[in-house]
């Protein structure tokens, strides 16, 4: 959950990035890291297997300073995407502040993004959280692939709450979006905060 | 469970630091960071570098949410106490109430039966201020954050 400290004038929240096995989510926390000033962040630390797939979570810590006389620190969280995790994804979403749903825009694996949103539904309402009350946005990763589906079929299939949200299109691994879906994220979740 | 913010104001942040100073000198323990169970710091006391705090935070609160499904699956509700033991630093973690945690390192200048003496005090001394800044319904006044992007820049 955010916590506001009027003492030391600091806001800090909490984003996790959602989405199905090897959909991207570390990939875009290892592009922020590696292209944030380094005032601005913190270590990116991985609890992964050996082959590099998430275990439990990747963490990093971002801040940035004098955001209307406030420092507003966000921490990042990934969840491992493999089905078997279940129980660690369900940890990482408790006092979760604002979602970023990383989906992969190949038509093979339109299956696993529609499995894997509603899984982060269910996972969320373990804790009486819904996304009527949670700020979040979509990115759909990977656009630079074949056989993509395009933007406005996994519009359809994911985006279709009565509340319709932003949606960013993104290659993680080059960067292309990266930042204007984070931007994104962390405005609403300002905004939601602001409005509470 | 709601997402209601915690909220800490000045005389909150000073009760939290002369309690945590307490512990701290009464323990004889180098670090003490009281965390929220989702891995935020709410005050910390010590020596940590900079930012070091909010990985600690996350981390121990992965951890000890991580044994708490152990804890179920062996028919307890939780393990009140986590304790790490290095070659030269330790780590005891233990629960203050039902939203918050506190992380203790210590090393030889102290014992781990100390720590936990006192880690249980200090806990039933932070429990109203936790409840107090967890329970808040309103918040103080905010600025416009303003719509500019926040991070993106050069590095």
């Amino acid at each position: 959950m955010a916590s506001i400290n009027y003492a030391q004038r600091e806001i800090t929240c909490k984003i996790v990035y959602y989405g199905c096995a090897l959909s991207g989510k570390t990939t875009n926390l290892e592009y922020i890291h590696g292209h944030v000033p380094a005032s601005e962040k913190g270590g990116l630390v991985s609890l992964s297997t050996q082959g590099d797939r998430t275990l439990f979570f990747d963490f990093l810590p971002l801040e940035v300073q004098d955001v209307g006389g406030f420092t507003a620190k966000f921490q990042l969280y990934t969840v491992p995407g493999q089905v078997v995790y279940n129980a660690t994804r369900r940890l990482v979403l408790r006092g979760v502040d604002g979602l970023v749903f990383v989906a992969d825009s190949q038509w093979s694996k339109a299956k696993e993004n529609v499995e894997s949103f509603q899984n982060m539904l269910d996972n969320l309402s373990q804790y009486g959280y819904s996304l009527d009350s949670i700020p979040y946005v979509l990115q759909y990763n990977k656009r630079d692939l074949e056989g993509i589906a395009p933007a406005h079929y996994l519009d359809f299939t994911l985006n279709r709450r009565e509340r319709r949200v932003p949606v960013y299109e993104t290659v993680a691994s080059q960067g292309s979006g990266v930042f204007d879906c984070l931007n994104g994220v962390c405005q609403l979740v300002l905004a939601r905060l602001r409005a509470a | 469970m709601d997402l209601q913010p915690v909220v800490i104001y000045e005389e909150d942040a000073r009760d939290l630091a002369q309690r945590l100073d307490a512990f701290l000198r009464a323990s004889r323990s180098s670090l003490v960071i009281l965390i929220d169970r989702s891995g935020q710091v709410i005050a910390e006391r010590g020596y940590s570098r900079k930012r070091d705090a909010e990985e600690l935070a996350a981390l121990a609160a992965a951890a000890f949410a991580a044994t708490e499904q152990v804890a179920k699956l062996i028919g307890e509700n939780a393990f009140s106490v986590l304790f790490h033991q290095g070659e030269e630093r330790n780590i005891h973690l233990s629960v203050v109430g039902e939203t918050a945690l506190m992380l203790t390192a210590f090393d030889d200048r102290t014992t781990l039966g100390l720590v936990r003496l006192y880690a249980g005090e200090a806990a039933q001394s932070l429990l109203p201020i936790v409840e107090r800044i967890t329970g808040r319904t309103s918040l103080g006044p905010l600025p416009d954050f303003g719509e500019k992007p926040l991070f993106g820049g050069t590095p």
